[in-house]
């Protein structure tokens, strides 16, 4: 019994040798054609990932809740022992923008009246949902993150998203539970942007580094470093007005700007619905769903 | 018949070993760590843990699994589908023609035998990257992060190994 066996190993060796590299080589084949299909169908692509997002998102939660108690942790104890330098800070800062305060009051006072004045348009109405970072997904070749909130919660493909400090990016992928952020910083996010004080049109071009470029339709004017880069509101994605980050070096072609907010460094981020005035019969769903942690 | 089933049961279990430890290396690479700098130079975990299986198992990892995982990979970290399951199938089809050169030798030929791997890898995910996005992307930060994977390895090989021990055998 044994022998005949043996014969038919010796014979099946080769063809076993074969069809393995075979397959290697026809999986390799497969892997480059699905980077082609992902080249030309996003769609489809698109689909698979969220399906794939909407699954993993549960479980990355679950394994970044002990990371995150004890970063809170170390955040508290850091409280305590600056307790003293944070208050002296805090009391002085607090100071500082009581004046702000009374100057904020004013300018809206006067904004309204010249509003009513001038009979303008009011904009459109934001309100937001607030999302627990799950997933960090950066490297070298690509710059996003996951969130524990997708269209089950009113986050939505295209809504930016931002924090106190600033903007973050934007939703490129949203699921059911889970949604991807197109970090600022990434190869392929392109903001539109205003100088602050010269109100100079630019783009805000991510190339993978901490420091997206600036760059400019026209000539660059006097572009100091530490100007103010906020979002222009053109393209329809952003709202005007939001801080985006500061001139942190000017060079002959280029300028780079340092985001306001720490990418690294983010536990929950805000998601944006811009309710259109068009659209604001489903604004009270819209508020519903930002109500949702 | 009770045995035999057992024994079916726990051959298949062991077999899904590897793979399931690359998937958790995965996952855990996910999450937040919140260190300054860190998210960019991370290690590529799954390449360390392919490199380990194709050398010392490389019958619980045949070159499907390998391709499963690198889409999957792909598909939760956003990189172009297909570009991780490229470069950690081409990984580990060269792991394995240089298995037999490797195996049996001290820890410190594996581990420069991986750090050469390693240094591969990244060359040819961002070859791939910069043909997919059609620019070149930035070299410094993947082959940092070429040499963090390869300073990580010991670690992560002594972690493989225990599971290699305990749960395969």
């Amino acid at each position: 019994m044994a022998a005949p066996r043996e014969r038919l190993t010796r014979l099946t060796v080769p063809f076993r040798a074969l069809a393995q590299r075979f397959i290697f080589v026809a999986l390799v084949g497969g892997a480059l054609a699905l980077m082609l299909l992902g080249k030309a169908d996003t769609a489809l692509t698109e689909r698979v990932r969220l399906l794939t997002g909407d699954a993993i998102a549960p479980i990355l939660a679950l394994l970044s809740e002990p990371v995150a108690t004890v970063n809170r942790g170390v955040r508290t104890v850091d409280g305590f022992l600056n307790v003293y330098a944070d208050n002296a800070r805090l009391r002085e800062e607090n100071e500082r923008l009581r004046q702000w305060q009374t100057v904020a009051r004013r300018v809206e006072q006067e904004n309204a009246a010249y509003r009513t004045l001038l009979n303008a348009k009011s904009e459109s109405r934001v309100s937001y949902i607030t999302a627990r970072v799950v997933g960090d997904a950066s490297g070298p070749f690509v710059r996003t993150m996951i969130l524990a909130a997708g269209t089950a919660d009113g986050v939505a493909k295209g809504f930016p998203v931002v924090t106190g400090d600033g903007v973050v990016g934007h939703i490129i992928e949203s699921g059911e539970r889970a949604s991807r952020v197109l970090l600022m910083t990434d190869l392929n996010s392109r903001l539109p942007v205003l100088i602050e004080s010269t109100r100079l049109r630019a783009i805000l071009a991510g190339d993978n580094t901490d420091r997206p470029r600036l760059q400019f339709f026209a000539n660059a004017g006097e572009l100091q470093r530490g100007d103010r880069i906020i979002t222009s509101g053109h393209g329809g994605v952003f709202p005007p007005g939001l801080p985006v980050g500061i001139v942190a070096a000017v060079g002959d072609r280029a300028a780079r700007v340092q985001p306001y907010v720490d990418l690294e460094r983010l536990e929950y981020v805000r998601v944006l619905r811009l309710d259109l005035p068009r659209l604001s019969d489903n604004q009270d769903t819209g508020r519903a769903a930002a109500r949702k942690p | 018949m009770n045995e035999r089933l057992e024994a079916v049961l726990a051959r298949t279990s062991r077999g899904l070993v590897p793979a399931a430890t690359i998937l958790l290396v995965l996952l855990l690479s996910l999450v937040p760590l919140n260190l300054p700098y860190f998210s960019q130079v991370a290690p590529a975990v799954t390449l360390i843990a392919v490199f380990y299986w194709t050398i010392y198992r490389p019958d619980l990892l045949p070159p499907v699994t390998v391709f499963v995982l690198g889409a999957l990979q792909d598909l939760v970290v956003g990189t172009p589908l297909g570009m991780s399951a490229l470069v950690l199938l081409l990984t580990s089809g060269f792991v394995s023609s240089q298995r037999r050169a490797l195996l049996g030798k001290s820890f410190a030929i594996i581990w420069l035998g991986f750090a050469v791997t390693a240094l591969c890898g990244a060359l040819l995910s961002w070859v791939a990257a910069s043909l997919y996005f059609l620019t070149m992307v930035r070299i410094v930060p993947v082959l940092v992060q070429g040499a963090v994977t390869a300073a990580l390895y010991p670690l992560f090989a002594w972690c493989l190994s225990h599971v290699h021990r305990r749960l395969v055998g």
